[in-house]
């Protein structure tokens, strides 16, 4: 556990290679659902009125002609060596395009995950110490909403009272369109077009958060040792914060690490909502464009991503509880 | 109550006519009905009963540990000349883990998993010392090098799953005695061990209250123990105090017949076929007990006065008293 740090090297290593073939998975089933779908790529991205000429020189240059077992072969051989093809839209590589959006929907993420996670659980310490009392009725039943309320619904009321009616903040994007701010003014201007969007995302994580810590610290009040803690004459606030918490947080994390897959999901709706030019949008912009290469390389990375956050919720799960071994 | 026995003189603990009810679905449940006790200092007193007897509750309420749907009816709890029961919190938790502490019984559940056990120790002192981390971690080690730990240097920085359900109660015991409280209550310390593990903790148990100077408060259902570890006894049945007297007395001459059974409960008698005595019956229902004396229903010598009143304590000369129809000196008329 303590002292040397070689097995936590070793088990993230070899959770790294256990990894490749989910990889490889996820791509191969994504890349056969997607010329499962009807509709040519060629034929949208020349456009509605494009002669047959223009069409046939498209698919020539996507390579779109070749048999579909030949394009996944191509495909994969590329993936592997870094090289997620170029986009039909933007006729750009796909890497680039991703790796330029992906700091905005991180900025988000974590903007909404460290929102909905510190007032999720202090919210649910504070209920789980009266359960049933007024304060833990109230925070659960807001919690109820927030775990009900559509992503997409929620973001365009939030628009529709503090934009529309308000004017309080911007309705989307993610700068003003005829600031030219720097420094300071840059921050909060990207502050200013941050609220509304994390509100909506974090709401719903938030109530997770709450909903699961709660149970989980009611729980855990009632475990022996927060007797042995409470005989030993520590303050409430110590045997809550210092003992209960850190026992109610493992299954916690752990479940939360599994759910990024969702927050992703997530990403796409707020995203639209918000005009944040962020992966999620771009993700939704290339499937009604059957931007393809573009589509796979999104999946391609946030597949990777979550793998990569999952990887994270074990390690961090097993820092905080010494009972997991890495193996 | 007669004054404290045994070792050191002046009386730290005074429980009297202690009530504590437990509200249920299905009614009242009396858990402790009038039960009165007193711990000397450096005294070593043993709380002796079945299951749902009381002994428990009664160790918890002294700490202020009443479960949830109890209440205290009656009672005072005196501490070091404070009354418990009439303790803030803050004020109870200032005796807790200082002057009064506690041992439980499954060493398996009682230690937080996630907390070195040196640093689960030291909080004692972090909290009631003002000790900072460093220090309490020293500290912490020597109370486990106290509880006779081989390297407590290891075992401090370790978390409870790398150690034996032995280890984890000397551990247990060791939070415990850090504080140097002025009693040590131990509540069926032994009965999740291994019996070789149990005789050990037992001896420790004992050392440490001769070395420490202090008072020993025993809850059990094993008279074994009581035997090896303490000065005086408490028999409780039903939430009530059966008899009570120096051990040697009661073991040698016990005139209530439930202590009786309980010593004859411990004998395995070989000449009987190898069998275990038992108490025939079953315990009173605590909701709603039959009024009386509360062991009528198992009791061999049972009397009509039994079944109607609730027999005095009657004081056999020193510490011995006990609470049975069957030597007063004349029973009251009971005829319908």
């Amino acid at each position: 556990m303590s002292g040397s740090s070689l097995p936590i090297v070793l088990y993230v290593l070899r959770r790294l290679v256990q990894a490749v073939p989910l990889v490889v998975g996820i791509v191969t089933i994504n890349f056969i659902l997607i010329r499962l779908a009807p509709g040519d790529p060629a034929t949208l991205l020349a456009g509605e009125f494009a002669d047959r000429a223009t069409v046939d020189r498209l698919r020539e240059e996507f390579g779109l002609n070749e048999p579909l077992w030949v394009q996944y072969a191509t495909y994969l051989w590329k993936v592997a060596s870094l090289d997620l093809g170029h986009s039909y839209r933007f006729r750009a590589p796909v890497t680039e395009i991703v790796l330029g959006r992906l700091p905005n929907t991180l900025l988000l993420l974590v903007v909404s995950f460290g929102l909905s996670m510190v007032l999720g659980i202090l919210l649910a310490a504070l209920s789980a110490r009266r359960p049933n009392s007024a304060f833990d009725n109230t925070a659960s039943t807001i919690a109820m909403l927030g775990y009900c309320l559509p992503m997409f619904w929620l973001g365009m009321m939030l628009i529709l009272v503090f934009s529309s009616l308000l004017g309080w903040l911007p309705t989307g994007g993610m700068y003003s369109l005829r600031g030219n701010a720097t420094g300071m003014a840059l921050v909060a201007d990207i502050a200013r077009h941050l609220i509304l969007p994390a509100t909506a995302y974090a709401a719903y994580f938030m109530a997770m958060a709450y909903r699961l810590t709660r149970a989980k610290l009611i729980e855990t009040l009632r475990e022996d040792y927060i007797r042995t803690a409470r005989m030993k004459g520590l303050s409430e606030r110590r045997v809550l914060f210092g003992h209960a918490l850190r026992n109610a947080m493992v299954p916690v994390i752990a479940v939360m690490g599994l759910d990024f897959g969702v927050m992703i999901g997530g990403a796409v709706v707020v995203e639209t909502v918000f005009s944040w030019p962020g992966v999620g949008r771009l993700m939704y912009e290339s499937i009604l464009s059957r931007d393809y290469p573009l589509l796979l390389g999104i999946f391609v990375i946030v597949s990777f991503g979550v793998i990569v956050v999952n990887l994270l919720a074990d390690l961090v799960a097993a820092l905080v509880d010494p009972r997991i071994a890495y193996d | 109550m007669s004054g404290a026995g045994g070792a050191g003189g002046g009386t730290l603990l005074a429980v009297e006519d202690l009530r504590l009810h437990i509200d249920t679905y299905r009614g009242t449940v009396r858990a402790i009905d009038g039960i009165s006790f007193t711990v000397g200092q450096q005294e070593s007193v043993g709380i002796v009963g079945e299951s749902g007897s009381g002994k428990s509750m009664t160790a918890l309420s002294v700490l202020g540990f009443t479960p949830p749907g109890a209440r205290v009816v009656s009672g005072r709890v005196s501490f070091e000349g404070r009354d418990l029961l009439a303790l803030n919190d803050a004020g109870m938790r200032a005796i807790r883990g200082a002057r009064l502490a506690m041992v439980f019984q499954d060493p398996m559940t009682f230690l937080n998993p996630l907390m070195r056990i040196g640093d689960q120790i030291g909080e004692v002192l972090v909290t009631h010392r003002g000790l900072g981390r460093r220090e309490a971690r020293a500290r912490a080690v020597e109370a486990l090098r106290l509880v006779r730990i081989p390297s407590p240097e290891t075992v401090a920085g370790q978390y409870p799953h790398q150690l034996s359900g032995g280890m984890r109660q000397r551990a247990l015991i060791a939070m415990a005695i850090v504080g140097e409280p002025a009693l040590l209550i131990a509540d069926e310390p032994t009965t999740a061990l291994d019996v070789t593990v149990q005789a050990q903790i037992i001896a420790l148990l004992r050392d440490i209250k001769e070395e420490r100077g202090l008072s020993l408060l025993l809850i059990t259902h094993d008279l074994g123990i009581v035997a090896h570890v303490c000065d005086r006894l408490y028999v409780v049945y039903a939430g009530r105090i059966m008899e009570e007297g120096a051990v040697r007395t009661l073991f040698a001459r016990s005139m209530h017949p439930y202590t009786a059974a309980l010593l004859a409960s411990v004998a395995y008698d070989e000449d009987a076929g190898g069998t275990v005595s038992f108490i025939e019956g079953n315990v009173p229902n605590p909701i709603d007990p039959p009024p009386g004396c509360r062991f009528q229903t198992r009791c061999p010598r049972v009397m009509p006065v039994c079944r109607r009143m609730q027999p005095p304590r009657l004081p056999q000369g020193g510490d011995h008293a006990v609470y049975c129809w069957l030597h007063a000196p004349e029973l009251p008329d009971v005829r319908d």
